[in-house]
């Protein structure tokens, strides 16, 4: 008999202390991961300008996510990897003969995230390295998501720079 | 009366053994001593399990309402995501028109985009654009939303109306100078551009809200769900574990006095009056066991005076018996003496009377040795002297001993002794007297002319031995009392012959051998007296 209520007390104390637990993340564990999410969709800018930069495709297009959409300009909206390494491709960005450091105003990046969904906006100013003078400035805007615990860009659009107005 | 009366109290084996019962549980102990009845506490105890299933199904039904709510504001939840995912998508529609007609540098940088193209169709992208901004204010109200938006969403969906009204404002300025000159409206195009920028931002960042809030409930329910599950199976464990434990408690404190009360009367009918049972309960089962106390006290008492009694009977009827017996002797031999003439003749009359004395006398005498003989068996001071024997050889001397009454009535006995009877182990001397005390009966009660038959057999290792008459036979009713001490039937009464305790202590000389005896009789045909002794006995 001792046996009997000895085990039923446990899987009495057992049943209600599972009751009593909660996952809920406290206040500041939630700014935390959002200043933590903001920093790495911040990246994303980072490492575009770097690929630009060093006429990286690959790194370019590990920024997007696979089934991503892109339009860069009058016709130009394309969809998945593939796609948007071509047009990348063609761009002067990624010719041999160009000599672009891409660089931005970080003051112009703009972020935010919530959850596993955010958006990104930024400038691109081209300096050309032969002649020291700016080739081009434009600027995307993109939503971002965590797929596999990496910030990834699923849809960009390019823009005509703020800087021009 | 010599009953083996065992005088032992609880032993230490059985009291180790009641201590491990859950009887003894304190708990269960508790609860027989609470002052109430069996009835009540019985009422409690079902009262108690049915609360209990009340309680369990209270939380179930408040988990289901909480779930329910839970479901409810996730379904509105979904519908404002809904919406809101619509709501974005109008928005990058406009942003990607936009792109449709994006400047400044971008042509720059990728070089193959068809410039002209954007000449051409400018215009009219600028009115699609125009359109589609005008409606998407619409689209943030209530009426078009199909819902109230909560306050948090309100304040994405002012910033996505008044960037869209400014868009739409914005675009109409454009179209009008593109009807003149397209290509002047350049400042006004890098606002419309940011203006679509900002407006697809608000709107994609209302929908994420959502969609987080939307995940985090879906989360939250699932959580939910696991605490429900939990304190559900929790309350249910637990209640199951309460009903059992008051049955446990509340059958043992009925089960343990029972078996108490059980064992204790179990031990008075095997005439054990030492101990008393230990019941602590305050109830009706408390009440029994302090009457089994009571006449378990009684019923020593009246063991105890009858016990006395029978010895003093006993002692009574020997001592009797063998005061009797020494006068009496002197009666039969002075009458016997007197009779045969040796102090002078007798005349007839005289002859007559010291004849009438010496039968009277021998009956005396009999009706005294066998009050003796009963009284010392039925005190355990008869012991049987086993020694083989002939079986045959007694019958024979019980049926020659008869014989000459036999003759005298007219009746005949005949003896059928089959080969292979040999010798048995038995008291000879009491086996002759249950064959004598047979065979007189048979002679005794039938007619001139009738017959005596005595059969011995030898079968399964026994000796069975019949004595069939042609008597008048005996009655159901008497069948069933001639065995008993001072019984006899209607014609031994009659007859005003015999003690009427013959058959008594054939009966129990018999049994003390370990062998049976028993009666078959019809009336009017006879009757057959059969008794059966192990050809070894033991004795008993």
């Amino acid at each position: 008999m001792r046996t009997l209520i000895g085990g039923a007390l446990v899987l009495l104390t057992l049943a209600l202390s599972a009751c009593g637990g909660s996952d809920s993340n406290s206040a500041s564990d939630e700014a935390l991961q959002r200043d933590s999410d903001l920093y790495a969709i911040s990246q994303i800018e980072k490492s575009f300008h770097e690929a630009i930069t060093k006429r990286d495709i690959d790194e370019m297009m590990s920024l997007y996510a696979p089934n991503a959409t892109a339009t860069f300009g009058p016709g130009k909206t394309v969809s998945g990897r593939e796609q948007i390494r071509q047009v990348w491709l063609k761009s002067d960005a990624f010719k041999r003969t160009t000599n672009w450091l891409s660089d931005h105003p970080a003051y112009k990046l703009k972020a935010t995230v919530n959850g596993d969904r955010g958006t990104l906006r930024f400038e691109c100013h081209f300096v050309d390295l032969l002649t020291h003078k700016i080739a081009a400035v434009t600027g995307g805007s993109t939503d971002v998501a965590r797929i596999d615990d990496r910030w990834l860009i699923t849809n960009f659009v390019g823009s005509t720079a703020e800087l021009k107005r | 009366m010599s009953a083996n009366v065992p005088q032992q109290g609880p032993t230490a084996g059985a009291a180790t053994r009641r201590l491990l019962t859950p009887a003894d549980n304190p708990l269960v102990r508790a609860v027989g001593r609470i002052p109430a009845g069996v009835h009540a506490k019985l009422l409690v105890a079902f009262g108690g399990v049915a609360l209990l299933v009340v309680v369990l199904g209270a939380l179930g039904l408040r988990l289901l309402g909480q779930s329910n709510e839970r479901v409810d504001t996730l379904g509105t939840l979904q519908q404002r995501a809904f919406a809101y995912g619509k709501l974005r998508s109008d928005a990058l529609y406009v942003r990607t028109l936009w792109a449709q007609n994006v400047g400044g540098d971008y042509y720059t940088v990728f070089p193959d985009l068809n410039r002209e193209d954007f000449s051409a169709d400018g215009p009219v992208i600028d009115r699609l654009i125009k359109s589609a901004a005008t409606q998407i204010p619409a689209s943030t109200f209530p009426d078009n939303l199909g819902f109230v938006p909560p306050p948090e969403d309100e304040v994405f969906l002012k910033r996505i109306r008044s960037t869209g009204r400014e868009l739409s404002e914005v675009m109409r300025q454009i179209v009008d100078i593109d009807l003149v000159a397209p290509k002047r409206a350049t400042s006004l195009r890098y606002r419309a551009e940011l203006l679509t920028i900002d407006l697809s931002q608000h709107a994609t960042e209302l929908a994420n809200t959502t969609r987080k809030r939307t995940n985090a409930l879906i989360a939250e329910n699932a959580g939910a769900y696991t605490s429900s599950r939990n304190l559900l199976v929790g309350a249910a464990a637990g209640t199951i574990v309460l009903a059992l434990l008051l049955g446990f408690v509340l059958s043992w404190s009925l089960i343990g006095p029972i078996q108490r009360i059980d064992s204790r009367l179990a031990a008075i009918a095997s005439g054990n009056f030492s101990g008393h049972v230990d019941v602590t309960n305050r109830d009706e089962l408390g009440a029994l066991a302090a009457n089994v106390n009571r006449m378990n006290d009684e019923l020593q008492r009246l063991y105890r005076e009858l016990e006395t009694a029978s010895r003093h009977k006993s002692e009574f009827l020997a001592n009797m018996s063998h005061e009797l017996r020494t006068p009496l002797n002197a009666i039969i031999g002075f009458s016997q003496v007197l009779r045969d003439g040796l102090f002078g003749e007798v005349n007839a009359k005289q002859e007559e009377y010291l004849e009438d004395i010496l039968t009277s006398g021998h009956h005396l005498l009999a009706l005294i040795n066998d009050v003796l003989d009963l009284s010392k068996v039925e005190a355990g001071q008869v012991q049987l002297e086993l020694a083989p024997f002939s079986i045959e050889d007694a019958l024979e001397r019980g049926v020659s001993m008869v014989r000459e009454q036999a003759t005298r009535n007219g009746v005949q006995v005949t003896l059928h002794a089959n080969d292979g009877l040999h010798v048995v182990t038995g008291d000879e001397r009491r086996v002759r007297q249950v064959i004598f005390n047979l065979l007189s009966n048979a002679v005794k009660f039938t007619s001139a002319g009738g017959s005596v038959d005595v059969t011995a057999t030898r079968a399964n290792g026994e000796v069975r031995v019949s004595v069939a008459d042609t008597g008048p036979g005996i009655t159901e009713d008497d069948l069933g009392r001639i065995f008993e001490e001072f019984q006899q039937t209607e014609a031994g009464a009659r007859q005003h012959e015999g003690t009427g305790l013959g058959l008594a202590l054939s009966k129990r000389f018999v049994e003390m051998h370990g062998g049976r005896i028993w009666c078959d009789s019809e009336v009017g045909k006879g009757s057959t007296f059969v008794f059966t002794i192990p050809a070894a006995a033991v004795g008993r």
